[in-house]
């Protein structure tokens, strides 16, 4: 196996360039079935040609995949059966792309009878979730659902919207309710192929030839925008997003260098030459809206810097945006690290923007883990390759993900309140924090999913489940799933742990115990600890048992069970294991955090 | 005809020197059914042309290709 020269692609995204690389990714034996990630495409259409496209954009990306295609068979037949390549061997994702006629016939025939019409709609939502659930049933896969498009003209012509259900409303309302549906599901989401195929316009992104003669139903030279937009979500579903993205100021932020031209001088405004750099400020502006964190790190004088983000009149980013920056002249690679460490993430959650080259090659030279893309040379192209970044992709969003940026301000007020305090202990009794134990259910499930993904360092075991087994655990009477919810005098900060309980005869084990790295420094383990002393006695247990297993990031709670009196005993595989005989050992919950079950929910 | 023997070589994961004029569908085992769409599209992008749905299943070989371009006003050497 050879490394493959994948540049042609990078710099022309062909349809030929494509099948050049497939044929040179197999040659070489990098691209081989059974290596990468299993992603199953399933439709009743030829998508072969797709498949391809995505097997090498995933190569492009970094992260390969080993995409399977199920025959082109009716959805049923293929949901049915438990042979067929659908689950055997088993994927990780499947991709479901069912064209909209196979569910409502003959599009080109639909005509101007509304209510028989809104009854066929309403029929096939209904039948095609059964079958989805019938899948979700069989499958561990995580489903990605391609919502409904089709190729086929509106039979109707103009009066397609005059009349009570036309072509596009029954497709409209096939997509709302599949988004519904999916929407109260773990583990589906919705792929919005309506909307990538709008945005190629549909006289780009279908071919009626290629249709007739092999049912592809997309035009060549649209399959690799889409094999970039689909790997997105396939990216987005098996690994976590990064958080933070950190900025350079002159010619990224803004046109121009601030120290030579000033405030005044720069580009930056509504203006041809200052639009492109606002326009990026704004796609900045949402991510931070959905949680990215972000930084600024740049060589420049940092009293006028900040006078930009306060002052000048066509910025859209403000300092109450910013976590943290490190404006000076020392060197960048030093200043991601502080960075890091100051919001407590790993390097391998950094994505770090500048336009100058030296400074991205001398990061990717040394600090490998962060990403550092090649900006686009003109700026005009800044905004849409920020959009198009894969890196901050996420399926899922959380009421924490959404506040955020506030609450990493909150945590600052937390520091200076630290710094005035005389001892430790005394700040942590002037925060008055409250922990909450919540139950596994709604948005707290969705949320405890996802710091057992997200969470590396305070994280005792490194357990990643995957969804069904995670829903597996919750619905286990011999299992206790929990999510631990902080709040303070100076803010909420959401939900912050998740500890996994199994209960076997007298012994209770933790096989999940994690925080988020937002919370450390606080003895909220502690306050842990005792809570699932208790219901490891509640439950029957002489023995709480305890697991540590190391991994690259998480040497911080190797002496956790140590410092709370547990004693070696013995290993499991890679794994420490600790114990607590409970009628001799008395985990105390620390004075200074009321620990307590969510009200009107069961404690577990 | 080297650019189009080269761009076919390329899809279909050969060597270039045993695609002839005379290689096409079934005289080598990688020119498949599908890999016989995959070309069609590939030399309709390479070269900014398009076949009708008629042409393209009658393409036998390379040659019969050539002419087909050539029909279409792209100049093959």
């Amino acid at each position: 196996m050879t490394p493959v020269d994948l540049t042609d692609i990078r710099r022309e995204p062909t349809y030929t360039n494509h099948l050049r690389a497939l044929a040179r990714l197999k040659a070489n034996g990098v691209l081989v079935p059974g290596v990468g990630r299993r992603v199953v495409v399933l439709s009743d259409m030829t998508v072969e040609p797709f498949a391809d496209c995505l097997a090498v954009r995933s190569h492009l990306e970094g992260f390969p995949i080993d995409v399977a295609v199920c025959p082109p068979q009716e959805f049923a037949s293929t949901v049915l059966d438990p042979a067929g390549v659908l689950y055997e061997p088993a994927p990780e994702v499947a991709l479901i792309l069912i064209s909209p006629e196979s569910l409502l016939g003959d599009l080109s025939q639909w005509g101007a009878d509304g209510a028989s019409h809104r009854d066929a709609v309403s029929q096939a939502l209904q039948q095609f979730v059964q079958l989805l659930e019938a899948l979700r049933a069989r499958s561990q896969a995580t489903l990605l659902v391609a919502n409904f498009v089709s190729a086929a003209p509106a039979a109707m012509g103009l009066l397609d919207w005059q009349v009570p259900m036309g072509r596009q409303r029954a497709l409209d309302e096939l997509n709302h309710g599949l988004a519904d549906w999916a929407r109260r599901q773990s583990r589906v989401y919705v792929v919005d192929l309506a909307g990538l195929c709008a945005a190629a316009g549909h006289d780009a992104a279908f071919d009626r030839r290629m249709f007739q003669l092999a049912r592809q139903p997309f035009s060549t030279s649209f399959l690799p925008r889409l094999a970039e937009d689909a790997f997105r979500y396939i990216s987005a579903a098996l690994r976590p997003p990064r958080k933070c993205l950190i900025l350079d100021l002159d010619n990224t932020m803004w046109g121009g260098v601030l120290a030579e031209e000033g405030i005044g001088g720069l580009r930056l405004g509504t203006d041809p030459a200052g639009a492109p750099y606002r326009e990026f400020q704004r796609v900045a502006l949402s991510l931070h809206q959905r949680g990215i964190l972000l930084a600024v790190c740049s060589r420049n004088d940092e009293a006028e810097a900040l006078t930009v983000f306060r002052e000048h009149p066509d910025m859209v980013l403000r300092p109450e945006h910013i976590t943290t920056h490190r404006i000076g002249w020392v060197d960048k690679a030093r200043s991601i690290v502080s960075i890091a460490d100051e919001l407590n993430l790993g390097l391998d959650a950094m994505v770090f923007l500048d336009d100058d080259s030296f400074e991205r090659d001398n990061i990717r030279e040394r600090l490998p883990e962060v990403l550092a893309p090649d900006l686009p040379k003109d700026a005009a192209l800044y905004a849409d390759f920020l959009r198009r970044l894969s890196a901050f992709d996420t399926l899922q969003i959380t009421d924490e993900d959404l506040s955020r940026g506030r609450m990493y301000k909150e945590r600052s007020s937390r520091e200076a309140l630290k710094a005035s305090a005389s001892s430790l202990e005394e700040y942590l009794t002037d925060l008055r924090m409250e922990v909450t134990i919540v139950a596994p259910v709604g948005p707290a499930r969705q949320r405890l999913f996802q710091l057992v993904h997200k969470t590396n360092r305070f994280n005792l075991t490194t357990r990643r489940y995957t969804e069904a087994e995670f829903d597996g655990l919750i619905a286990d009477p011999r299992s206790e799933v929990f999510g631990v919810h902080l709040r303070d005098r100076l803010g909420d900060s959401g939900i912050i742990g998740v500890v996994v309980l199994r209960v076997a005869g007298d012994i209770a084990e933790i096989e999940t115990l994690l925080l988020s790295c937002r919370v450390l420094g606080r003895n909220i383990e502690t306050a842990i600890l005792s809570y699932a002393a208790d219901r490891a006695r509640e439950r029957g247990a002489a023995v709480l048992q305890g697991r540590y297993a190391r991994s690259a990031k998480n040497d911080m709670v190797a002496d956790l069970y140590a410092r709370h009196g547990f004693t070696r005993a013995g290993t499991d595989g890679d794994a420490e294991l600790w114990r607590a005989v409970l009628a001799t050992t008395d985990i105390h919950a620390p004075a200074w955090a009321r620990v307590r079950a969510a009200a009107g929910e069961p404690a577990i | 005809m080297t650019r189009l023997r080269t761009l076919v070589a390329e899809i279909l994961g050969v060597d270039p020197s045993i695609v002839t004029a005379e290689t096409g569908p079934g005289t080598i085992p990688q020119w498949d059914s599908m890999a016989h769409m995959q070309l069609v599209a590939a030399i309709e992008e390479s070269y900014g042309v398009q076949f009708t749905i008629e042409e393209i299943p009658t393409i036998m070989s390379i040659a019969e290709l050539a002419a087909l371009l050539e029909g279409k006003g792209v100049a093959i050497g």
